[in-house]
């Protein structure tokens, strides 16, 4: 019997980064809806930010779904993370940076920083029992050392799924692999690969993500996201079908791929 | 030693490539570094045999023209033949397609030491990259392997990557992986960024490569085409384009100059602040406008709402202006 893989579609969250590519509330929650038919297992709809597309659309989707769990993207950062979990998802997803060009160059911060938000996010989150996914933003130039402390210590915190993001696309199959297997050595948290297509090999990485221990996979239709985008979800399960069940028919992802050619603005023409 | 041929060329017989085109082609690739080049025979005959300097050329013959000696045979510019399946001589390398390793087939050449060229393959990595390539061990001797991974599964780019790794002779690869072949362009960018190839060179003849693509094959590349898409480098994200704003490494590849292209920062539903702050500095430098950024940026993500695009230049100028105006009158 084929292993079971875990579809999390990030098209309305990560694909929406793709400059020009703007969804409105309504066209989010018919792609939503869309997404939860085929069999999606997760859906990202969004960042919260109520200034942004404000949240109705988040409780139409909670309201009419039928299967699919709903995440919402938060920053490291308690607020965020407690307006997050207000909306009631199933899953919020809190993105935490891990490399030290995003600590340190970016947020000019510290690896204590990041541990001492985790703890405060995550008891937030506990206290609403709301279901958390930790990203490991940066994972492909972070150093392997803090991101097991982090995984240990986020397994100890309630975290039951670590997402590995290659957020600047540079992984190799063999370099994402190993990270896999190096974390799934150490703590007992369920992998999520989250790969970027910068250098072509997004569906390469994340199909040997997965041959070495990812149970979930992220992806968009059409490989839609930011820079050149990210795991094309019908090519993804195409390889993958070989070793593994995913529960969706490929046909049925051209439906959604369908619907969102339509969403796409006349600028997106020769997009896809 | 890390060998890329180029076999763009041979895949486009198609398109009636002239003889500017093909010359043109192929110095584009010297400018970016790639020195060997697979050619058709058609190619090849269109030249009249009469190739640019300083590259390596290989010849893939096809079984048709090989049965009926359609080919020259003896030209000193091309440094090897590949033909089907057999070699008559010392410059021919046979070729096999090969879709899968689990028969038992035997690929060994009465002579050891030399070449021999495998198209395929696509599969070879699906199953685990180390088990794809313990497979692949078995049959053939890298040192001697030139590979053509085909892409049905979408990960020649990978395959090609990972057998350089494991110091195969050489990867036959294609831009855009036109042919259904990994792509010269992500594998060269990916090596350098990763391994430090060619770790001196500019990259931004891509950028004419592109437009030669273009110009050939009547189209226009995808806009997040991985290296040669022109909207890559377009960011519109608050988070995002707060990091890349202070150190454009936080959320970048590689620079965008490297291979020809810009960054740049467009107006939608998920900007902030800096965006718009940045845009105001860019396009009205100086303006009073970058004293009411909150409200602009309110304006820009309630457009964008309404429309559901992002907000061009000009409309963006036009509420800038708006907002000149108001602080004039006031």
């Amino acid at each position: 019997m084929k292993e079971t893989l875990k579809i999390v579609d990030t098209t309305l969250r990560d694909g929406e980064q793709c400059s020009g590519a703007i969804f409105l509330p309504e066209e989010k929650v018919k792609l939503a809806l869309l997404l939860d038919q085929i069999g999606v297992y997760e859906i990202e709809v969004g960042i919260y930010d109520r200034r942004t597309e404000g949240r109705e659309y988040l409780s139409r989707i909670m309201s009419k779904k039928k299967q699919a769990k709903i995440s919402i993207w938060s920053r490291l950062n308690p607020k965020d993370v407690m307006e997050a979990c207000h909306q009631k998802p199933d899953i919020v997803h809190i993105a935490a940076p891990v490399s030290y060009v995003q600590i340190y160059s970016k947020l000019n911060k510290n690896k204590a920083w990041v541990e001492k938000q985790l703890a405060e996010c995550m008891e937030i989150s506990n206290n609403f029992h709301v279901d958390v996914t930790l990203g490991f933003e940066d994972a492909s130039r972070a150093d392997i050392g803090f991101m097991i402390k982090l995984a240990v210590m986020a397994e100890k915190l309630g975290v039951k799924t670590v997402r590995l993001a290659d957020t600047v696309g540079i992984f190799t199959p063999v370099r994402a692999g190993n990270l896999v297997a190096e974390i799934r050595s150490h703590c007992g948290v369920a992998i999520e690969a989250h790969e970027h297509n910068d250098f072509g090999m997004a569906v390469a990485n994340s199909l040997e993500m997965a041959n070495r221990g990812a149970a979930f996979i992220d992806c968009t239709l059409f490989g839609i996201g930011e820079r050149a985008g990210n795991c094309n979800m019908y090519q993804f399960v195409h390889a993958c079908e070989s070793g593994f069940q995913t529960g969706i028919e490929k046909k049925k992802i051209l439906l959604c791929m369908e619907q969102l050619k339509v969403m796409l603005k006349p600028s997106f023409e020769n997009f896809v | 030693m890390i060998r890329i041929i180029d076999a763009t060329l041979s895949r486009l017989d198609d398109y009636n490539l002239t003889r500017d085109e093909i010359y043109c082609f192929i110095e584009l690739m010297g400018e970016i570094g790639v020195k060997d080049i697979q050619l058709s025979v058609n190619v090849y005959y269109t030249m009249d045999g009469e190739l640019p300097e300083g590259f390596h050329y290989y010849l893939e013959v096809d079984t048709s023209a090989y049965i009926k000696g359609i080919y020259p045979e003896k030209d000193e510019n091309i440094k090897l033949y590949f033909t089907p399946k057999q070699c008559k001589n010392d410059k021919e390398v046979p070729y096999y397609q090969i879709n899968s390793l689990e028969d038992n087939t035997r690929y060994e050449l009465p002579d050891n030491r030399k070449l021999m060229k495998v198209i395929g393959l696509d599969n070879l990595i699906l199953g685990g990259c180390v088990a794809g390539m313990e497979a692949l061990k078995k049959k053939f001797c890298f040192e001697r392997l030139i590979l053509c991974p085909e892409n049905t599964y979408h990960c020649a780019t990978a395959i090609a990557s990972l057998f350089l790794q494991y110091k195969g002779y050489a990867v036959l690869t294609s831009m855009m992986g036109i042919g259904e072949y990994a792509a010269t362009e992500q594998l060269i960018m990916s090596l350098h960024v990763m391994d430090r190839y060619m770790v001196s060179r500019s990259f931004r003849g891509f950028l004419d490569l592109r437009e030669w693509l273009e110009n050939v094959l009547g189209g226009t590349i995808s806009p997040i085409a991985p290296v040669l898409g022109r909207k890559i480098f377009y960011v519109e994200s608050g988070v995002h384009v707060d990091g890349i704003l202070k150190k454009p490494t936080n959320y970048e590849p590689y620079e965008p100059e490297l291979v020809g292209l810009q960054r740049e920062v467009t107006l939608g539903k998920h900007s902030g602040r800096n965006s718009i702050r940045y845009k105001i500095e860019k396009l009205k430098p100086g303006s009073i406008a970058l004293e009411r950024i909150d409200e602009i940026l309110e304006d820009v993500k309630s457009m964008c709402r309404i429309t559901g695009e992002a907000v061009s230049e000009d409309d963006f100028i036009k509420i800038i202006e708006r907002y000149e105006r108001n602080e004039r009158n006031t």
